[in-house]
């Protein structure tokens, strides 16, 4: 793995550091492996609470302490959550990652969870949901993946369902963080402009004293297999465009067949890197940027697949164009995946997909922050090694491999659609020009 | 890869009057454009969305290459190029890997020197505008700020109206407008890049001048005039329903600063504590973090070339939007009244001096940074200068900053779904 010392404290912890001396700067990433994956039902959105719960204070850092501690260092910080990890991050001068590797030692056990702080950041989480909530293609997204997944946690919104934000409790809150936030559950990461020998003893001294923990509670919902298409019409108003989701079943990142995949995302779309939330369409050379925003369908178009522990969805979405039928985008869209079942990719497109994958690994290589986003998803999702084991799996993705996995994955019965029709609005009128 | 320094960036002018700044950054493999042409809706004269249009067709065609051609060259060597036509300017950001800078350069010159503006590709970005223009006339956030622009400055001036544009406009506007303007407005003069890349200086500044070389100069450059925003009388406040949802999303401000105005740093700072510092300052500290209203509440300096907006933007739930009010204002009296405690101020001082190593951390950044100091004529050495600059803006330069904000003449817009009772 490439120049990547690694080493598992006793208590559990998974350390990965690695020197970069290009800027004065380094970043220092706590991984924890819970997300809204871990969620029963009723305590949805509980993961990104205790996230938000994290800048609230410990005894040792009262809440604005902290902030003011980084800040004052000239560093950020920040934290997210997601399906299946909840991250916190700090970037700063390189002389002071020690303080960043002692404020996340001390808030991996010692946050606190006072009954009057919890009341406050409820309805700031409920604004936030409803923020979110002011985007009609937010309401889609959570109907398509409410459909598409029957049983398994990845149907809940990560920030969660709003009649949870209410009824969660103080309790809840720290029983899911007891449950989760322990070294053996999380995953540190350093890069920078660091000496590794002195970074790993210094985060051996901060984290090392810290109990491992219990053990973790599995995710037992396993999805069962979609043989038919699931489809959602909304109809609401507030959006000033028709918007069209398409969601396909995948395998998960530790699957042989990720980098096929990714590359067949990058034939959509674009291979627009392989952050978390990267992608979303761009490259307008694509199949999806041709088929749709050229022939005058959408206005935009992108396609993405975020690697996951357990098996996900390829997503699609398109604004649709002013004046044009929803139906219209879907047809356009259902003939691209068809192309890919019918002929392998030329081998132009598949060397300009490469050349895309080969480009966005390198530009992973400047600055610290994004390289240590990257390493820190990958190590959570599957193994730190299947960030860079991706590089080499592409590059020996064949046509075959793609159309293979196109013709598995992108099928009719593994597909959701949902489309998003605005009430009220002018949207149906005719073609503007 | 260095910091920035008078020492390590080389600063270039063209024959023609384009600037090029290059700094090498040995070992990343990649290279990163920044640029600015002052070329943008500050020049619409009337025909909101006249320098959007333009600018979003630049790259969808030129006399040699057409927009698939484009596309397809970017793409095949994992490079990208955007475009994106503002108010005050229009940027122009680019990336490749170092060795294609040349192929890069090839259709950044063609693109900005030479669009064709062919009729199919005007007409697919004419729907693919009016499209984003209607989807922003039910985004509460857009409407905010939208309102909050016609209240707070005069008719004709640039900051009177967001870059996106007027529909009716857009509808109207043909291939012929969009050269004309082109022709006028995006000239070498008014043309600045900056280079950050595993490239020496020497080689980047010969493809630039290659490529931008024999762009013709259109003689001296000069920014209009426009007339200075009245200072209001009254608080002024404006709302508009917007159905189908569930936050409404509140703008209060003034016409701010220009970045050249003396008081630039001091208002800076004030603006630091008022609404940006920790969880988004003293306006965070009350309206999201002691009254938990707000996802988000907080306070921007838009001190561009033009007195950008001063403005404090904040999502809150229908029902609380009286009592996010006056928080926000009791706030800006607050600071206006007593000024800065010696704590903040230290804080506000370190994090500005320590934090620019962190914006300096990627090429991209980098050239970002550069591509502003150029912008603005703060000269090379100015992160040199900037510890002592912000040392020395003292407690009363920011008491005096925060109360140039006019506190009884604040412009308040809202968008906000239908509220009970």
């Amino acid at each position: 793995m490439e120049d990547v010392y690694r080493s598992t404290l006793p208590n559990g912890l998974t350390v990965l550091i690695q020197e970069s001396h290009s800027a004065p700067v380094a970043t220092f990433w706590v991984w924890y492996r819970v997300g809204s994956r871990n969620e029963p039902p009723g305590r949805t959105g509980v993961s990104h609470w205790v996230e938000h719960m994290l800048f609230k204070g410990t005894p040792t850092h009262p809440a604005g302490a902290l902030t003011r501690l980084v800040e004052r260092l000239g560093g950020r910080w920040n934290a997210f959550t997601w399906k299946d990890y909840t991250a916190y991050f700090e970037i700063l001068p390189a002389e002071h990652l020690e303080v960043a590797i002692r404020l996340e030692a001390d808030r991996m056990i010692n946050t606190r969870f006072e009954p009057e702080v919890v009341a406050s950041e409820r309805t700031v989480i409920i604004s936030e949901r409803e923020g979110q909530e002011n985007f009609p293609v937010y309401h889609l997204r959570e109907e398509v993946d409410a459909l598409a997944f029957k049983t398994h946690p990845y149907r809940q919104p990560v920030i969660g369902w709003k009649s949870d934000l209410w009824a969660i409790s103080r309790d809840d809150l720290e029983q899911h963080y007891r449950t989760y936030y322990h070294p053996s559950n999380a995953v540190a990461i350093a890069i920078g402009d660091l000496e590794t020998s002195h970074i790993a003893a210094a985060i051996d001294d901060a984290f090392g004293g810290i109990p491992a923990g219990g053990s973790i509670p599995g995710v037992r919902s396993v999805e069962p297999e979609q043989e038919g298409e699931r489809r959602v019409v909304l109809r609401r108003p507030g959006g000033g465009a028709a918007y069209l989701q398409m969601a396909f079943h995948v395998p998960a990142a530790g699957h042989p067949d990720l980098p096929a995949l990714m590359v067949l995302d990058g034939v959509l779309s674009g291979f627009q890197g392989v952050l978390p939330f990267d992608g979303g369409g761009g490259g307008r050379s694509s199949r999806l940027y041709r088929g749709l925003v050229d022939r005058g369908l959408a206005a935009e178009v992108g396609s993405g697949v975020t690697p996951s522990i357990d098996p996900t969805l390829l997503r699609i979405g398109a604004t649709v164009r002013s004046g044009v039928e929803v139906a219209a985008v879907e047809a356009a869209l259902n003939a691209e995946v068809a192309r890919l079942h019918d002929a392998p990719v030329t081998s132009d497109e598949l060397a300009r997909v490469k050349r895309q994958a080969q480009a966005q690994f390198v530009y992973l290589r400047d600055g610290v922050f994004r390289r240590a986003m990257a390493l820190g998803a990958f190590a959570v999702v599957d193994r730190p090694q299947t960030l860079y084991a991706l590089a080499e799996g592409i590059e020996r993705t064949t046509a075959e491999d793609v159309m293979r996995v196109a013709r598995t994955c992108l099928t009719d019965r593994r597909r959701t659609v949902g489309w998003y029709l605005p009430e009220g609005s002018r949207q149906q009128e005719g073609t503007p020009s | 890869m260095s910091a920035i320094t008078a020492a390590t960036v080389t600063q270039t002018m063209l024959d023609n009057g384009l600037t090029l700044l290059v700094k090498p950054a040995p070992g990343v493999g990649a290279v990163a454009i920044h640029g600015y042409v002052k070329a943008a809706a500050v020049f619409d004269a009337g025909r909101p969305g006249h320098a959007r249009f333009v600018g979003s067709t630049l790259i969808h065609g030129t006399r040699r290459r057409t927009a698939w051609q484009i596309a397809d060259a970017l793409d095949a060597i994992g490079a990208s190029l955007i475009v994106a036509p503002g108010l005050e300017v229009t940027s122009v950001t680019a990336r490749a890997l170092a060795d294609d800078l040349p192929a890069l350069l090839d259709i950044q010159g063609e693109v900005l020197q030479e669009p064709a503006f062919p009729p199919d590709e005007v007409e697919k970005v004419r729907g693919q505008l009016i499209t984003s223009v209607r989807v922003n006339a039910l985004d509460t956030r857009y409407v905010a700020e939208r309102l909050f622009r016609q209240l707070a400055y005069p008719d004709g001036h640039p900051h009177q109206q967001p870059p996106d544009g007027d529909e009716t406009v857009l509808a109207r506007l043909g291939a012929d407008d969009l050269r004309t303007f082109h022709a006028r407005y995006f000239r070498p003069e008014a043309t600045l890049f900056a280079v950050v890349g595993d490239l020496d200086a020497s080689r980047v500044i010969d493809l630039v001048v290659e490529r931008f070389g024999n762009w013709p100069s259109a003689g001296a450059w000069s920014w209009p005039a426009f007339a200075a925003p009245a200072a209001g009388e009254a608080p002024r406040r404006v709302e508009q329903v917007v159905p189908g949802k569930s936050q409404a999303d509140l703008v209060l401000g003034a016409p701010g600063i220009g970045r050249s105005d003396p008081d630039y740093y001091a208002t800076m700072m004030a603006n630091l504590l008022l609404g940006q510092l920790g969880m988004y300052g003293r306006i965070g500290e009350n309206v999201r973090e002691r009254q938990g209203m707000a996802y988000y509440a907080f306070s921007d300096l838009r001190a561009g070339l033009l007195a950008g907006p001063w403005w404090v933007r904040a999502g809150v739930n229908p029902t609380n939007l009286d009592r996010a009010v006056a928080a926000i204002v009791e706030e800006i009296r607050r600071l206006q009244r007593e000024g800065p405690i010696p704590d903040e101020l230290a804080d506000a001082r370190r994090f500005l001096i320590g934090s620019l190593a962190v914006r300096q951390e990627t090429t991209q950044g980098m050239a970002q940074l550069l591509a502003d100091i150029e912008l603005f004529g703060l000269g090379l050495d100015y992160l040199e200068r900037y510890p002592s600059i912000i040392e020395g803006i003292s407690h009363d330069q920011i008491v005096a900053a925060v109360r140039r904000f006019p506190l009884e003449a604040y412009a308040l817009a809202i968008a906000t779904p239908e509220r009970a009772g």
